[in-house]
């Protein structure tokens, strides 16, 4: 018997059918699916709720009802876990009410931005739980997405998992039991029953190598032999020259234990056999490690060599069939050095406008004369700040090596000068990078302690193929519930997502395998007749992120999952810009009958729902004023109007000066009709309709749809003339 | 024979209307539902089954009501039946007694002058042993060929009658192994080099409780199906053949009632 309990206090008791169910999955459903008859139907308010598994599920959507008779109500009632209201509450930014907006931050930012917005909501007094610790900051988009999608991405960012404990959110990887995994096999007593499944997912046959793609940024790839980095791109150390014997040219072994790496140092060729000597970071551990092939010359590839040490052999050599190479994108590594801003100075200058803004210099201890370094043909060097009020953005700077100092040129962001003001500034302590310039060959390999862009290349290149060589097996199984009813309820506990498995089987699996559990059903009425899947955690992530992806295709999210730092990348705190777009509607003949916006500045500065932007904007009745910045969120505008004469202009007095703006005008049966303007600072831009192609868009319903070209935000009217 | 009394929600048909209980209502009565099947797994490396008798739980039971009345009383009958789902039915003077007993069809119906015979099917929902206080039936011991957890079957006032062994003595099936049918090959092609197992069977009793009284045989058979229906599998022994398995209860059928004198035949599965 089950009792669902009313918002009001009351309860229902209901007694399950036997396909009742309740789901969990790995960061994502987690629910249970009640299934019953009643003779009378019976109404489960939405808010109701039933304790499974010792949590609290409750009802979000009415239940599907399926009328048999009079008599006969059957009822499937789907109560999920506190966690879901994740699912139907968009992600607006808490500083300012935007729900799209990009955040650059580590893990626990992130996380914690995103707690705050979920407790803005009533309900819910979410906590941060564990957070991995990672330091790594990634700049993420978010676009109109909902938390729960939004945690997915940060997870999906940081390569962490999430998980629900009622109100508290973990972010980190998923696991319990690794110590003392549940062991099961098939058979009697073994734990599990006919018809496990073992499910290939990997993209094809074995992984043994990569062809690596790599960057030329940071790199002088000109025919100048003299400076000539001597490769289109990047490469890896290609070749071991051991110093017993300076003629030999070698191929580069890697070792890899999952953490730690050996690096082939040299070689002995005295006697009968003839091996590798490496030089092993600290904890390598040999019993775990398999070995890299970097071939002679060639420090674009790298293969799997086996786990024999001494004289590894790549597999490429030996196996032709049932492995395959892929191209592995490599792209975001280069010689790279990040400065720290040690001192910040001002001065103010006058453009070739006249106008004064103030240009700013930064201060770095660092010795490297830039001024050598700059590769021939190319343009300035430039900086991009990897943290700070100005993380993300790229200015072109002046060098000054005899005080290590970078004069920024200033340049339009956003139709802004920056740096500018009290907030878009560098400031002590901020970090940059440096490119389109060569730097010092140690950046780019140095043998003695590993160090450089091709030993990290080699490193990434050498994690990925650890991670991803292996082919990848999801398993399903029904646990045996008479095998499980002899567990004691601490044993039985172990079967929970995250949990570890130990499987086994004397055929198929000889050799243990000890992969979490990924999704749990358990039948209502036999609660330890469980199915199970264990998997590799990459593919239910692949799945939501892929999912997510798949919305966007179809226009519902915007989602963008890079971690390329780039122009449009915002400090959360950053404040709102001035800029307003004024949408007027001066035609004397116009009558507003209806307007519904999603953002309207000033006398909702923040909206949290849809319903609030609606009312306010019915309050003015006119016309209305929106701010673009805030409206990054708006996703459309709709006016109903009613044209009392022929004339159907329409003005736009805009702030915004410099950006070209368009119309467009649909009409019923599809036919859009373009008009482009570049606003001017405070001026109005009229659009007059009767200019253009009237004739198709008379006498229908007509959208126009105005936005800032090159934005996401965008304003779409219906006009019914 | 002993006149049965019908009793419907407090009306007695017998001897109100005069409705005669016919033979086989009695017998259909005191049979015993089957259980609904518990979780098993047939392991095809072992013979039998393993099984969950943690908590075993009754199906319902359709049993027959073979009546003999005039056409006045049947439709009588017919209308209390279907009077709302559920009656109460008792027979005395046995104290057979029924509280959710809901009428589903007649099956068979004749009609002789203003006399019908027929037979009425009647689904009954009662849990058996509902708030049953066990009684042993004896306390002197017996030594006989059947035994069931430890006890002979003399011991429940059981008499195991002749052609029980040939059930007993039957092999049971073997388990289905590798069977390949394949439509361009002949016959099947099966796994030649596995191990033989058996399946689980079902061994047939044909009992008898022959009691001083009625009211003694009814308490000797609840006692028995009892002891059987309880929780977990049951020890069963026949000396005879050498037979000694862990079985459980599968069904049970009254096939002569007699005062003083059940007949039945009750089928158990070997795990």
């Amino acid at each position: 018997m089950i009792r669902i309990h009313y918002p009001d206090q009351n309860y229902y008791d209901v007694m399950p059918s036997d396909d009742s169910n309740g789901y969990v999955e790995l960061m994502g459903e987690d629910y249970v699916e009640l299934k019953f008859a009643t003779p009378t139907y019976v109404e489960i308010p939405v808010g109701s709720y039933i304790t499974f598994s010792d949590k609290l599920y409750y009802i979000n959507m009415p239940q599907d009802i399926k009328i048999i008779n009079r008599r006969n109500y059957e009822y499937t009632v789907r109560f999920e876990a506190v966690s879901a209201v994740w699912k139907y509450r968009p992600f607006i930014n808490p500083d300012d009410g935007r729900v799209t907006f990009q955040v650059t931050g580590n893990l626990s930012e992130h996380v914690n931005l995103l707690i705050r917005s979920a407790r803005m909501y009533s309900g819910g007094n979410w906590v941060a739980g564990t957070i991995a610790s990672i330091s790594d900051e990634k700049c993420i988009s978010y676009d109109g997405i909902s938390l729960r999608d939004a945690l997915v991405l940060i997870a999906d960012e940081f390569g962490m998992e999430f998980e629900f404990d009622h109100l508290t959110v973990n972010v980190c990887k998923v696991e319990y039991n690794a110590s003392s995994p549940i062991s099961l096999q098939y058979g009697k007593n073994n734990g599990l029953v006919s018809g496990i499944q073992r499910m290939n997912y990997s993209k094809g046959p074995e992984l043994i190598g990569y062809a690596v793609r790599s960057s030329s940024q940071n790199l002088n790839t000109s025919s100048n032999q003299n400076v000539s980095y001597g490769d289109k791109t990047l490469h890896m150390p290609d070749k071991l020259v051991p110093p017993a014997y300076p003629s030999f040219e070698l191929p580069m072994i890697i070792g890899y234990d999952g953490s730690k790496f050996a690096y082939s140092k040299n070689f002995n060729a005295e006697g009968s056999s003839q091996y590798y000597i490496y030089e092993e970071e600290t904890g390598f551990d040999e019993n775990k490690a398999k070995y890299y092939y970097i071939p002679v010359g060639d420090g674009h590839a790298i293969y799997y060599a086996g786990t024999e040490k001494l004289f590894p052999e790549p597999l490429y050599l030996s196996k032709y069939n049932g492995v395959r190479i892929d191209v592995l994108d490599l792209t975001n590594i280069y010689p790279t050095v990040t400065h720290t801003v040690t001192n910040v100075t001002t001065r103010t200058v006058t453009d070739d406008n006249n106008e004064q803004y103030t240009e700013y210099s930064v201060y770095v201890a660092d010795n490297i004369n830039y001024n050598d370094l700059q590769i021939p043909g190319t343009n300035a060097i430039t900086i991009v700040f990897q943290t700070g009020a100005l993380a993300g953005k790229e200015f072109d700077v002046n060098y000054n090596h005899a005080n290590r100092k970078f004069t920024i040129v200033s340049k339009f962001i956003d139709d802004e000068r920056m740096p500018q003001g009290s907030y878009f500034i560098p400031a002590q302590g901020d970090t940059f990078k440096v490119f389109n310039c060569m730097l010092p060959d140690d950046y780019i390999r140095k043998d003695s302690d590993h160090t450089g862009a091709e030993w990290d290349l080699a490193r990434e290149a050498v994690r990925q193929l650890w991670d991803n060589m292996h082919v990848q097996y999801k398993w399903k199984f029904d646990v045996d519930g008479i095998y499980a009813a002899g567990l004691t309820d601490s044993e039985f506990a172990k079967f929970r997502i995250g949990g570890y498995v130990s499987f086994t089987d004397p055929a198929v699996q000889v050799n243990a395998v000890e992969i979490r559990i990924m999704s749990i059903k358990q039948p209502l009425n036999h609660p330890r007749w469980i199915t199970v899947t264990i998997a590799d955690r990459q593919e239910i992530h692949k799945r939501l992120i892929a999912g997510l992806q798949a919305m966007s295709e179809f226009g519902v999210n915007n989602i963008n999952t890079s971690t390329e730092i780039n122009d449009e990348a915002q400090r959360r705190s950053t404040g709102i810009s001035n800029a307003n777009l004024r949408i007027n509607t001066t035609n004397g003949n116009v009558t507003t009958l209806a307007t519904r916006v999603t953002g309207v500045e000033g006398d909702v500065a923040a909206l949290p729902t849809y319903a609030d932007a609606y009312s306010a904007l019915e309050d003015k009745g006119g016309p209305v004023l929106v701010d673009a910045k805030k409206c990054q969120s708006l996703k459309y505008l709709e006016f109903t109007r009613e044209y009392a004469s022929a004339s159907k202009s329409i003005v736009l007095n805009s702030s915004y000066a410099g950006i070209e703006t368009s119309v467009i005008i649909s009409n019923n049966s599809g036919t859009d009709v373009t008009l482009s303007v570049t606003a001017k600072n405070g001026e109005a831009i009229v659009f007059n309709t009767a200019d253009k192609n009237d004739q198709v868009l008379d006498g229908c319903v007509r959208k126009l749809t105005y936005w800032l070209t090159g934005r996401t935000y965008y304003v779409t009217m219906t006009d019914i003339i | 024979m002993e006149k049965i009394y019908l009793d419907i929600d407090g009306t007695d048909f017998t001897t109100d209307y005069g409705l005669t209980v016919a033979k086989g209502t009695i017998e259909s009565f005191l049979t015993y539902p089957q259980f609904k099947q518990p979780k098993q797994n047939d392991w095809a490396e072992y013979d039998g089954i393993e099984i969950d008798l943690s908590a075993p739980v009754f199906k319902n039971r359709t049993i027959m009501l073979n009546v003999t009345c005039r056409t006045a009383c049947f439709n009588e009958l017919i209308d209390t039946l279907t009077d709302g789902v559920y009656h109460d039915i008792t027979f005395e003077p046995f104290g057979l007694e029924f509280s959710y007993c809901r009428y589903t069809s007649v099956s068979k119906v004749s009609k002789l002058n203003d006399m019908v015979d027929a037979t009425i099917n009647i689904t009954i929902d009662d849990v058996p042993f509902d708030n049953y206080i066990p009684a042993v039936p004896s306390t002197r011991e017996y030594t006989g060929e059947y035994n069931l957890e430890g006890k002979s079957f003399e011991w429940y006032g059981v008499k195991v009658l002749g052609g029980t062994k040939q059930s007993i003595i039957s092999p049971a099936k073997s388990k289905t192994l590798q069977s390949k049918d394949i439509s361009i090959v002949d016959s099947v092609i099966y796994d030649n080099g596995a191990v033989v197992h058996m399946s689980n069977r079902t061994i047939s009793l044909n009992c008898l409780i022959h009691a001083s009284t009625t009211a003694i045989a009814m308490s000797q058979l609840t006692y028995f199906m009892y002891v059987l229906t309880r929780p977990y599998a049951k020890s069963f022994t026949c000396t005879s053949t050498g037979l000694s398995s862990n079985v459980y209860y599968n069904s049970m059928k009254v096939t002569e009632f007699m005062p003083g004198w059940i007949k039945f035949t009750l089928n158990i599965d070997t795990i």
